[in-house]
Order: structure tokens, then C-alpha cells, then sequence
């Protein structure tokens, strides 16, 4: 069955799952400025969202503009928000 | 109307060229975009609560077990693989393999919403409700919002599962197994940036 | 001359077909033009009366401009009925997609957009009424004005039973021309799950999820409106085709 799952996706669902892992426990007792550590919470969970898109939505094989289009899409969220988070 | 590829590409790592075929069905991609930018604006209301009572968020926060996110986090993301195993699996006409990858991601889908529920009941035990502040309204209406994608996701696999276990003959077939799939995997994305921005950003 | 005629009046049919449903189509960018302008701007019911005002103020609120919200609503009460032929048009059209079968899902598309239209007219009615003597007690003008927006914006079954119908429908048409294109479906589906969280309106009284919110009104509202003159170009585009195929059909067989 494992050999239905391309290894490059194998990679990022641990990639993924480590990611996750990792800014939960350091979330927990951080010593890192509330304003970095929400924009960074931000950051990386958009840049979990790109990599589902590419990988597991198969963007990557997919017509350059629409791959283009939800990338600018969560680009512009994540920008947006993290500029939000920020300044509101 | 586009359709989708019917020649089956090998499941391997192959660097396919970014100018191939539209995966799923065109249509799918505009419920995924129309659902990014919504979730966008509902993120945005959130942050935009949070700035004006940052107290009561990170106090609210900290009441949430981000255990069961987490947990959840693992589950879905399990599952989509097991999805992505599904489509390569029908587009090869691996019929049975199919199946069995479709069933395992409903398994895993429907381990989600168990755990949700144990999550909603511990937390009402402990009289949290939507009425007891702001911050717990958006949070049970978020996941709740997103538990409904999560059901909906799991009635498209269980027909996708039927289609595939059948054979998934033609573009057609290929096209509507494809567009579960995407859908499912859009589940996947939105609680990926649910879970951090709910149960972390204060 | 006898088969010239009867070819004449055959085409002569098409047309008018063709008129009658394309004005049906264009009904439902009435609908939306009428409900949102004639109930919301004129009626001056959006921006919503405030769901956690006291029964002084919304009472205050009515008699403020009272005609003009009388005359609105009647505007939007014209909407609605609109809202008839524009589903049975949707119905028509998807019956060409269910040629071989028990038109099920175009019979469940129209049935469920009727109780769409009386829930949509029972709220008109309630606000005329609540307008109508807004010097009364004002808690009772402020009862019938939460009926009436609970009303307006919360059953959204029948029109899932809508949209559901017409996405399988949709996605069941496997002819090389599709009555609706197949994008549709999927854009169905979506504006379905988005009208969902307007049940959310009956638990708050404030903040977004109330019916002067974000997510309890706005959103919903806003794929509501944008479904109908969606769904009046599709409309258009299937029945073009649909009178089309049949001028064709009426010019080369010989009629009788």
C-alpha cells in the first residue's frame, strides 16, 4: 500500500506532523514575545497549508495558473493576517 | 469542459511538469478557493476580537486542551495520505486497494469527529459553552463550521469509495473520484490553520 | 402549404418557449434586486435593526420613515413571488437532464423552492404588520420583528433540498452538452454549506453570529444573492440551447 503514496509525500506528511509537534511544545512554555510568536504560529501554519496544496492537492502537476492562483490566495490570507495580528 | 487525465501516471516521485491536466474536476477548485477566502475573513474576525480583548483570549486559550488538536491534527493529516494512496490506487485500477485506502481515511475521518465530540462534551462539563464568552462562541462555531466540512468530506469519500470500488471507468469517474479527494484534502488544509490560530495566537 | 405551416407555427412555438422561460430566467435577478433593495435599502431593514435592541428602540425604530418601510416591503413582497417562475424555470431546464427517468429531482428542486417563496413572503407580511401600528405595546412590535428576521434568514433546509437536487442532477448529466456545466454543481454545493451557520442566528443576541453579524447574516446572505443571477446566466445559456436544438430539429424533419 505504501507504494501508492509517492515518497515526496511520504516526506511531507512527517515534515508536516513534526511541524505541528514542535509549535505545540514550544508553544507551551516559549519565552518568545507574544507578537513573534503569534505571527509565527501564523506563518508556519500557512506554510503547512502551501505544502498540502502542492503535494497532497497535486498542484504541483497541475496548470502553472491555477497553482499560482491559490498560492497567491494563501499568500495574500497569510500576509493579510499576519499584518492584522500585528497592527490591530 | 477540461476533463481529467485518463492515462494512469506512475504513483512514483516522477517531477511531473507544471503544465498537466487540472486535477479533479475545474469546479472542485472553486469551492476551494471560495472556502480559502472565506476562512481568510472569518481568521481575520477572529484576530480582530482577540485585539480588543487579548486578556480574554489567552485566558480562554489557556482552558482548551490542544492535546486533542493536536491529535486531530495527526488524524487528518493520516488520512489525507491515505486518501492521495486512494486516487493512485484508482487511477492504476488497483480497485481493491482503492477501497481499503478510501475506508481507511473514513476511519480516520470519523476518529476526528469522535474525538471532537469528547472535546465539546469535556469542555461543557467544565461549563464552557458558546454563551460563556467570546472567545469560546467563535471556537465552537470554527470547529463547528469546520466539523460540517468534515461530514460533508466524509459523505463525498463514501462516494467516491463506491465509484472507485467499481472501477472508476473513464475521465468522468476519475474526475469525481479526483474532486472527493481535493475536498477532502481542503478539510485537512483549513484545520491546519484552525488549530494553530484558535487554540494558539494570542 | 399545409407542411410550410405547420413548420411556421412549429418554430413559432420554439420562440415563444423560449421568450416565456427567459423571462422566467431573468425573475431571479428581479428577486435579488427586489428583496435587497426594496426590503433592505428602502424597507431600510440592512443595516439590520440591532438583534439585542430594547423594544422601545426598535419600536422608535419603525416609526421612523414608516411609509417608506411599508413601501419597500410591498417591493420586496413583489420579489419573492418572482422567485416562482424563476424556480420552475430551474426546474424545466433540469428536466432535460432527467429525459430518460422519473423527474424526481426536478419536481424535488421546485416543491422545495416553493416553501423557499412562503418563508420568504410570511416574513414580508410580518414586517408590513409590524410596521403597520408601530405605536403599540413595543414589545410586541419587537416580537414580530425577531419572527420576521428569524424567518427571512434562518430555514435554509428547503433550500439545501434545492441545491442538492440540482447538483446531483447536475453531476448525473453525463451528456456531451450538459444542461448546466458541471462547475455549477460544485458552486451549488458550496453556497449550500455557506447558508448553513445562519442557524447560528437563534443562539446569540450580539456579535457576529447574531442576525446583524458577519457570519450569521452577511455571509449568507451574500452567496443567497449571488446564487440567483448565477443562476439566471446559466438558465439563459441552457434554454439558448435548449430553443436551438429544437429550431434545428422543427426545420429539418418535416412536421406531421
Amino acid at each position: 500500500m505504501t507504494s501508492l503514496v509517492p515518497r515526496s509525500v511520504q516526506v511531507v506528511w512527517a515534515t508536516l506532523v513534526a511541524i505541528t509537534a514542535v509549535s505545540w511544545w514550544t508553544n507551551a512554555d516559549s519565552g518568545l514575545d507574544r507578537r513573534v510568536a503569534g505571527a509565527a504560529i501564523l506563518a508556519f501554519a500557512f506554510a503547512k497549508t502551501w505544502l498540502v496544496a502542492i503535494h497532497f492537492m497535486d498542484l504541483r502537476a497541475a496548470p502553472a495558473g491555477l497553482r499560482r492562483t491559490v498560492e497567491a490566495i494563501l499568500a495574500c490570507s497569510c500576509a493579510g493576517l499576519i499584518g492584522w495580528f500585528l497592527l490591530a | 469542459m477540461s476533463r481529467p487525465q485518463t492515462a494512469p501516471p506512475p504513483a512514483t516521485d516522477a517531477d511531473r511538469p507544471g503544465s498537466g491536466q487540472v486535477p479533479g474536476e475545474p469546479g472542485i477548485w472553486l469551492v476551494v478557493i471560495a472556502d480559502l477566502v472565506v476562512f481568510a475573513v472569518l481568521f481575520g474576525m477572529f484576530l480582530n476580537y482577540r485585539a480588543e480583548q487579548p486578556a480574554l483570549w489567552a485566558a480562554s486559550q489557556a482552558k482548551l486542551t490542544a492535546g486533542f488538536g493536536f491529535a486531530n491534527t495527526v488524524i487528518l493529516l493520516t488520512s489525507s495520505l491515505a486518501v492521495v494512496a486512494a486516487v493512485n490506487a484508482t487511477r492504476l485500477g488497483r480497485t481493491v486497494d482503492a477501497g481499503r485506502a478510501f475506508a481507511a481515511a473514513m476511519g480516520c475521518g470519523l476518529v476526528f469527529v469522535a474525538l471532537k465530540a469528547v472535546e465539546w462534551t469535556l469542555k461543557a462539563r467544565d461549563g464552557v459553552v458558546p454563551d460563556t464568552n467570546d472567545f469560546f462562541a467563535q471556537y465552537y462555531v470554527f470547529t463547528g463550521l469546520h466539523l460540517l466540512h468534515v461530514l460533508v468530506g466524509l459523505t463525498a469519500l463514501l462516494f467516491a469509495r463506491r465509484i472507485a470500488r467499481a472501477g472508476a471507468h473513464g475521465p468522468h469517474d476519475q474526475g469525481l473520484v479526483q474532486s472527493a479527494a481535493i475536498f477532502w484534502h481542503l478539510v485537512d488544509l483549513l484545520w491546519l490553520l484552525l488549530f494553530p490560530i484558535v487554540y494558539f495566537v494570542h | 402549404m399545409e407542411g410550410e405551416t405547420g413548420r411556421a407555427a412549429h418554430l413559432r412555438d420554439v420562440d415563444i418557449s423560449r421568450r416565456i422561460q427567459v423571462t422566467c430566467a431573468w425573475c431571479g435577478v428581479g428577486f435579488v434586486v427586489l428583496l435587497f433593495g426594496g426590503w433592505g435599502l428602502i424597507g431600510g431593514f440592512i443595516p439590520m435593526l440591532p438583534p439585542d435592541g430594547s423594544p422601545e428602540r426598535i419600536a422608535e425604530l419603525y416609526s421612523e420613515h414608516a411609509d417608506l418601510r411599508r413601501f419597500g416591503l410591498i417591493l420586496g413582497m413583489i420579489g419573492v413571488f418572482l422567485t416562482v417562475p424563476f424556480f420552475f424555470a430551474i426546474s424545466m431546464q433540469m428536466r432535460r437532464a432527467e429525459e430518460r427517468r422519473v423527474p424526481m429531482l426536478a419536481m424535488l428542486q421546485f416543491a422545495s423552492g416553493l416553501l423557499v417563496t412562503v418563508v420568504l413572503m410570511i416574513p414580508m407580511l410580518l414586517f408590513l404588520g409590524a410596521s403597520y401600528r408601530p405605536e403599540r405595546t413595543p414589545e410586541l412590535t419587537q416580537l414580530v420583528n425577531e419572527l420576521s428576521y428569524l424567518m427571512l434568514i434562518l430555514p435554509w433546509p428547503p433550500i439545501i433540498g434545492q441545491l442538492l437536487a440540482l447538483s446531483i442532477a447536475t453531476l448525473a448529466d453525463r451528456s456531451p452538452r450538459p444542461v448546466f456545466p458541471r462547475w455549477s454543481a460544485y458552486f451549488n454545493l458550496w453556497v449550500a454549506v455557506l447558508l448553513t451557520p445562519a442557524s447560528m442566528i437563534v443562539f446569540f443576541q450580539s456579535g457576529p453570529f447574531a442576525w446583524a453579524g458577519l457570519l450569521g447574516f452577511w455571509i449568507p446572505a451574500a452567496v443567497f444573492g449571488a446564487w440567483y443571477p448565477v443562476m439566471t446566466w446559466l438558465l439563459l445559456r441552457a434554454i439558448g440551447e435548449e430553443s436551438r436544438a429544437a429550431a434545428a430539429a422543427a426545420t429539418e424533419v418535416p412536421a406531421r
